[in-house]
């Protein structure tokens, strides 16, 4: 087990130093003068070759690139993520002033996911190929081929501007947060009650549930105790990666609905060229990313025993 | 086979968008200031946007974009990973490890931040929105193929021409090729709908096209500002997109049944 | 009740030709030296959400880019002087602006003013404050010039003089660059307006408080908050479920699809949406192709198709709103675009213009703040395509940050106009204007400029603009297009007491209130 979890830590850091490299390599490739940007960003509009040159210095821009990412990495593990060319403001500051609401909206979706995912994969399962199960799987392919911000368009023209009964901005409250988790959590739901399906069958098959029956167990209360443990095993990678996309902000979801999270944040960032925002999004997400499958890895071995066996 | 009603829907959009600018007759491009934001009528079957041009003019020719830019976004994919794929299950074990790495680099970033990032780095068109597609969708291919061309190498007869010292490029062409060739198109086929979808979204966003160029997901874009006077010009490149996604889903189940059916190749 | 004073020599736009006189005499009213009565504060009570798909401020001290424009727009800051919903310039935070000589101002103070953090406003103050404006804005020297002495002659009253004679003094101080302000604290300027500036999230929400203490008395709000929605579409759906109470700048053809229950005003505006050409690069550093694009653009049917038919053409740089006499200069005529291009040496070939096998083609840049103006482009590309000009449209987000390096070729941009003629070619036309992004310069036009700086008489300015607008027909050193209504919608019955300015500069006042 912790010859696991060391093995799953030294591969995760591995690739968080390569994501690294990438993330520095958006700042240092970019167009434009850093130096330049961030004197403008400071409301210098039209610094002298001087004021350049003293910027650059400063920046430590002059010295070559593998010292620069060496100063910039060490600088990321201290939390100094660098400044915005926009704002000038620190861009972990700028990160973390957004990633609430972002935080807010991945739970919401997260639950809506799968509040509706596991019923609706478990009745489809116990009713296999009858006609409830074609029905939820139909919807469950209709759901993955909407484009979810054309999605989201509808129901905005339908509940905010024609019903008025939600707003038609997101925002981090109860009622903001209904159309845009719903509209996230669609085409999980259509892939998570698939996987739960699966699980669910598989685990049907298995002999203990037999056993479970003989001994006089119902059908529901059956599977709520012991197939249960074997479907969250399976359902647990999938949800852990898809926490890790939602932490980064679903971005097309978030622009529709011009929900102030970090999603949004990335949009305006690529848009104007922002790149130490940029870098510090993928730097983000990559870190959630590894850390979720890490979760997952344990969690699944933890959960159900035989994985770590049937692994290859 | 029955015929099943994707094929036809699949059938009708692909004459619609080859064929059907030649043959309607508004230019997608034209503008008629005198008849903007008209209704639907015979001379303008989805009715005109704001600048007074015809709807269906601009969904036929926004859907040869939409289309042609997720079929090379596919191809390349298919090719980046197959040719990545190919390399770690042949190479040596060195190449599969860094292979494997970078896989795993480009799965850590979620794909539309990836190609929000790259575009931001070549300013964006639509090419670069493409490249950044291909970029973010090969890791799960070139896994897939690895493991398929392991399967397939594994096979007996493989390992004897192996041991006879044949060429990799003869293996690769002769004996393994064929074997996963309908896989691939199957995989192929089911990631079609999905790349379209970011297709138009990255679209929409801002990142494709520049106007006046029609396509579906800045059709979409474009239509916003009218869109509680004229639902119309929103809802119509939307259905195109989900249709056209549901009827490339549905033939892609077809055919990895089929195929499942035939040799049990690809399970999921 | 206070007495609004006017300003003696009232120079009123649009009737300048009609009252000819360099200065007018100066006697100051009676009651100039009675303290300034104490006014009841109203209970204020509410909050006003206002809309905006352009930029916040970057920060709240207005010694920074364009924040005083925000900052007066949304209550905070105050000049001396301000101009009347009737486009009539009156003393503000002054009582009178009188000339001594040719270039000697004399201003006394409005008494009883205190700043928001409620010391007195005294004549030092604001001699600092525009000396603080000439250091830090490049936009404060074109207006009155940073050689100019400030005197402090007592606690009310200062004397300005100027290095030349400046004309045009009373209405420069009227310019968002001179807003009257404190040092920073905390970085958040100390103003004297019936708003506070208390919270500023960046690109998102810009929030203002109830100044109590304020000379008038004080707003009838107890909070103003104006949040950043690029997506105009965005903004009207947050105005109709009720997230909003209040936008500015709408768009004609936005507001053509809002339902009943939105109220809508609209006046005749003073800005001017134009294309700025970049005359240090092709294709535009050759006139005759700035002139051939210019005869091709239709402008009416810009008109039609982008702003509901609204607003009006624009056939000079001055919107006629303003009140300047007007010199047309534009005008759509295709067979003289095409001699032109002949001319020049683009040459038809199969319907595209070419000259030694490059192809007549540029990119226009555009932003989302006031969407009419990507449609412009729009109806503009579809325009020159046939003439042969290949044109691509580009919508950026930040459009200033895209053009003030000066790589671009052409950028659509919009400029708030005020009623004197000096403002406009002071941006945009002269050496060193803060939106002189395309760095036009040329010798007519700098020695115009120069002279109407320095022009007191209202007559001769109002000649000099003629002539200004003589050099713009010949040189066509921009393309003006058209002049946006100016609509302003919010829910009816929760807005009390708007009334509509033609300048966008001032959009938050005293009556303003909700329910």
């Amino acid at each position: 087990m912790v010859a696991a979890a060391l093995r799953t830590f030294v591969s995760g850091a591995s690739v968080f130093a390569l994501v690294s490299l990438f993330a520095f390599g958006l700042m240092a490739l970019a167009p434009g003068d850093p130096a330049r940007m961030a004197l403008s960003a400071s409301g210098l509009d039209t610094p002298t070759p001087e004021e350049v040159a003293a910027k650059r210095a400063a920046l430590k821009l002059d010295q070559p690139l593998p010292m620069r990412y060496l100063n910039w990495f060490v600088g990321v593990m201290r939390g100094n993520f660098g400044s915005s060319y926009r704002t000038a403001k620190p861009v972990y500051d700028m990160y973390l002033e957004r990633l609430p609401a972002t935080l807010l909206f991945a739970a919401c979706t997260l639950a809506a996911t799968f509040v509706i995912a596991l019923p609706c994969g478990i009745f489809s399962a116990l009713y296999r190929g009858k006609w409830q199960d074609a029905w939820v799987q139909g919807m469950a392919v209709f759901s993955t081929a909407v484009p979810n911000f054309w999605l989201a368009l509808i129901l905005i023209l339908i509940f905010a501007a024609t019903l008025n009964w939600l707003p038609a901005l997101g925002s981090a409250t109860p009622a903001g947060l209904v159309l845009p988790a719903i509209v996230a959590a669609l085409p999980n739901i259509a892939t998570q009650s698939r996987l739960i399906r699966a699980a669910t069958l598989d685990a049907l098959s298995e002999d203990y549930l037999l056993t479970a029956y003989a001994k006089g167990l119902g059908r529901y209360r059956a599977i709520l105790r012991h197939a249960m443990p074997n479907i969250m095993a399976s359902v647990c990678t999938a949800l852990a990666l898809e926490l890790a996309y939602l932490l980064t902000g679903s971005i097309v979801i978030e622009t529709v609905f011009a929900y102030p999270g970090v999603g949004r944040l990335a949009v305006e960032a690529a848009l104007i060229g922002d790149m130490p925002v940029l870098a510090i999004c993928v730097l983000a997400a990559a870190g959630v990313y590894i850390f979720c499958n890490g979760l997952a890895d344990m969690a699944l071995a933890w959960l159900d025993p035989r994985v770590t066996a049937r692994k290859l | 086979m029955k015929l099943k009603w994707y094929s036809i829907t699949l059938f009708v959009i692909g004459v619609a968008v080859t064929l059907g600018p030649a043959l309607w007759q508004h230019d997608p491009l034209e503008q008629n200031i005198d008849q903007r934001l008209a209704p639907m009528s015979f001379n303008y079957p989805l009715g005109t946007d704001q600048f007074g041009r015809d709807m269906l003019a601009r969904i036929m020719v926004g859907g040869r974009w939409s289309l042609v830019g997720a079929a090379i976004v596919s191809l390349g994919t298919t090719g980046l990973g197959f040719m990545l794929g190919a390399m770690a299950a042949m190479g040596p074990k060195w190449l599969d490890h860094i292979i494997r790495r970078l896989t795993e680099v480009f799965q850590a970033v979620p794909g539309v931040l990836l190609a929000l990032a790259l575009t931001a780095l070549l300013r964006p068109s639509f090419a670069n929105l493409l490249l950044a597609l291909v970029l973010t969708n090969w890791t799960w291919y070139s896994r897939m193929y690895r493991s398929m061309i392991r399967q397939a190498l594994s096979a007996a007869h493989i390992e004897g021409t192996r041991a006879l010292g044949a060429s990799y490029l003869h293996i690769v062409t002769r004996h393994i090729l064929p074997n996963i060739v309908s896989p691939v198109i199957v995989i192929a086929t089911l990631n079609f709908g999905a790349v379209l979808l970011n297709v138009s979204a990255l679209s929409f966003i801002g990142l494709g096209l520049p106007p006046p160029t029609p396509e579906w997901g800045n059709l979409i874009n474009e239509s916003r500002n009218f869109f509680q006077r004229v639902p119309l010009l929103m809802i119509a490149p939307g259905l195109c997109i989900a249709i056209t996604v549901l009827s490339v889903n549905l033939l892609g189940n077809d055919l990895r049944d089929q195929i499942t059916k035939r040799q049990g190749f690809l399970q999921k | 009740m206070l007495k609004k004073l006017t300003i003696n020599f009232s120079i009123v736009a649009g009737l300048l030709a009609a009252c000819a006189q360099t200065t007018a005499p100066t006697t100051p009213p009676a009651n100039q030296m009675q303290a300034v009565k104490p006014v009841l504060a109203t209970e204020p009570k509410g909050d006003l959400r206002i809309g905006t798909g352009l930029n916040l401020p970057s920060s709240m001290m207005v010694a920074v880019g364009q924040t005083g424009y925000n900052m007066v727009a949304y209550g905070a800051g105050e000049m001396l002087m301000r101009l009347s919903p009737q486009l009539k310039l009156e003393t503000w935070l002054a009582e009178t602006v009188t000339p001594t000589d040719a270039s000697t101002w004399q201003v006394k103070l409005r008494k009883g003013v205190l700043f928001h953090d409620g010391s007195e406003m005294k004549a030092q103050d604001v001699a600092d404050s525009f000396k603080r404006s000439w250091e830090n804005l490049a936009g404060a020297t074109t207006f009155i010039s940073k050689d100019t002495k400030v005197l402090v002659s007592d606690d009310y009253t200062l004397l300005f003089v100027t290095p030349k004679p400046q004309g045009n003094f009373p209405f420069a101080l009227a310019n968002w660059n001179f807003v009257v302000a404190k040092p920073a604290v905390n970085e958040i300027s100390i103003m004297t307006g019936m708003y506070r500036p208390v919270k500023l999230e960046k690109d998102q929400e810009f929030t203002l408080e109830h100044f109590a203490k304020h000379w008038q008395g004080g707003g009838m709000l107890k909070r103003v908050i104006i949040k950043k929605i690029p997506d105009a579409n965005a903004r009207m759906l947050a105005l109709q479920s009720g997230d909003l109470d209040m936008l500015t700048n709408v768009a004609p053809d936005i507001a053509a699809g809002l339902p009943a229950d939105i109220e809508q005003r609209s006046v005749g505006g003073t800005r001017m949406h134009f294309v700025i050409l970049n005359h240090t690069k092709a294709p535009f550093n050759d006139k005759k192709v700035r002139e051939a694009v210019s005869a091709v653009v239709d402008r009416a049917a810009l008109l039609k198709a982008t702003l509901n038919g609204q607003g009006a053409v624009a056939v000079n740089l001055y919107p006629p709103s303003t009140g300047i006499e007007q010199v047309p200069a534009q005008r759509t005529d295709i067979e003289a675009a095409k001699k032109l291009l002949d001319e020049a040496g683009w040459s038809l070939n199969n319907g595209v213009r070419e000259k030694e096998g490059k192809k007549l083609a540029f990119t226009i840049h555009t932003y989302p703040g006031r969407p009419e103006l990507t449609q412009m482009a729009v109806v503009m590309q579809s325009q020159l395509k046939a003439a042969g000009i290949e044109v691509k449209v580009d919508e950026v987000k930040d459009i200033t940050v895209q053009i003030k390096d000066g790589d671009f070729q052409a950028s659509m941009f919009s400029i708030g106009i005020q009623a004197d003629p000096q403002y406009v070619p002071g941006v945009t036309l002269v050496k060193g204007g803060s939106f002189n992004y395309g760095g036009y310069s040329n010798t007519n036009m700098e020695a115009l400029f120069e002279q109407l700086k320095i022009e007191g008489d209202l007559a001769k300015r109002q000649s000099i603009a003629k002539q200004i607008q003589e050099v713009v027909k010949t040189d066509t050193p921009n393309l003006y297009l058209a002049i946006p209504p100016l609509i302003t919608a919010y829910k009816k019955g929760k807005v009390t007491g708007y009334i509509q300015h033609p300048d966008d500069l001032y959009i938050i006042h005293k009556e303003l209130g909700v329910n």
